[in-house]
């Protein structure tokens, strides 16, 4: 080999090294959650975040699937096939993140302890978490039919709604790992998308929201 | 047993266990989803707790192992089936 290409040869060498090392570096030191992320500790934002709102997020499946099961409406059963979609497979999500991180899927503490709303609501009838429905309530969205059923649920997950945007907020304020962040503000900016598009349809339905 | 497969807590009582014990338990066990509660009178214990593939006896709703095999166990490690649901509660 020439001496110029020997040279050019090691100066790539060189610098694939440097490079490599450089993403190394930034890799370790980068917060922002694409990269190698420090494990949260269970009594986190983002441990408590992914633990309650897995929780909150169920429940709102199941409501969905309910509604569907009472009504012929198209778009009521829409909506509640998105919601019930989405909120699943966030919530497969987040309990993956537990696994990942080897932490518990439930705490001693309340709800919402993490963002200093721990014993703040007292659960009452299976509503665990603010927004959340009773068993009462599910039990009658269970009998309701038709436009009742459309009804009932639009005003239970306009309550559940607004439980859960004020969590994402807290996690969007507190979580430090990246992509969760995210997802929590995708969750505040997607459902209060969706409080809109309720109040719409229950105004349609000569209804209101739950006072 | 099914809802063990989906990661469940099975906490079993006797007519042995106080009532202050089993209403504490009771409490526990609405507020935590992913777990049940039974009377089972022909177990050798008062309380005990069960997940797949794992048991213990407990001597009290207080005991430290209580917390720690909710911890450990619902929607665990354990789990046969993780993802699918359980809509379980508090059984007279």
């Amino acid at each position: 080999m020439s001496r110029r290409v020997a040279g050019w040869a090691a100066g790539a060498a060189a610098a694939v090294l440097v490079a490599a090392g450089g993403i190394t570096y930034a890799v370790a030191d980068s917060g922002d959650g694409t990269a190698a992320v420090k494990t949260p500790a269970a009594d986190s934002a983002d441990a408590g975040f992914a633990r309650d709102m897995a929780v909150h997020h169920q429940q709102a499946v199941e409501m969905s699937y309910i509604v569907r099961d009472r009504t012929k409406d198209e778009d009521v059963r829409r909506l509640a096939y998105d919601i019930a979609q989405t909120q699943a497979n966030q919530r497969g999500m987040l309990l993956g993140w537990l696994d990942l991180w080897g932490l518990p899927k439930v705490s001693a503490d309340p709800p919402m302890t993490w963002m200093g709303m721990g014993g703040m609501v007292t659960p009452k009838d299976g509503s665990l978490m603010p927004g959340m429905a009773t068993d009462t309530q599910l039990s009658k969205l269970r009998t309701l039919s038709g436009k009742q059923a459309e009804v009932f649920y639009l005003q239970l997950m306009t309550n559940h709604h607004k439980g859960g945007i004020h969590m994402a907020e807290g996690c969007v304020a507190k979580c430090t790992v990246g992509v969760e962040k995210r997802l929590a503000q995708g969750m505040v900016d997607a459902q209060q998308s969706e409080l809109q598009v309720m109040a719409g349809m229950l105004k349609e339905r000569g209804a209101e929201p739950l006072s | 047993m099914h809802s063990l497969e989906h990661g469940a807590v099975w906490v079993t009582y006797t007519d042995k266990a106080s009532k202050a014990d089993v209403e504490a338990l009771a409490a526990k066990v609405k507020q935590t989803p992913y777990s049940l509660m039974s009377p089972y009178e022909s177990q050798a214990a008062p309380l005990i707790l069960s997940a797949w593939g794992h048991q213990v006896t407990v001597r009290s709703a207080k005991d430290p192992e209580v917390d720690k095999f909710f911890s450990d166990f619902v929607q665990g490690p354990q789990t046969p089936e993780p993802g699918a649901s359980c809509t379980g509660g508090v059984m007279k």
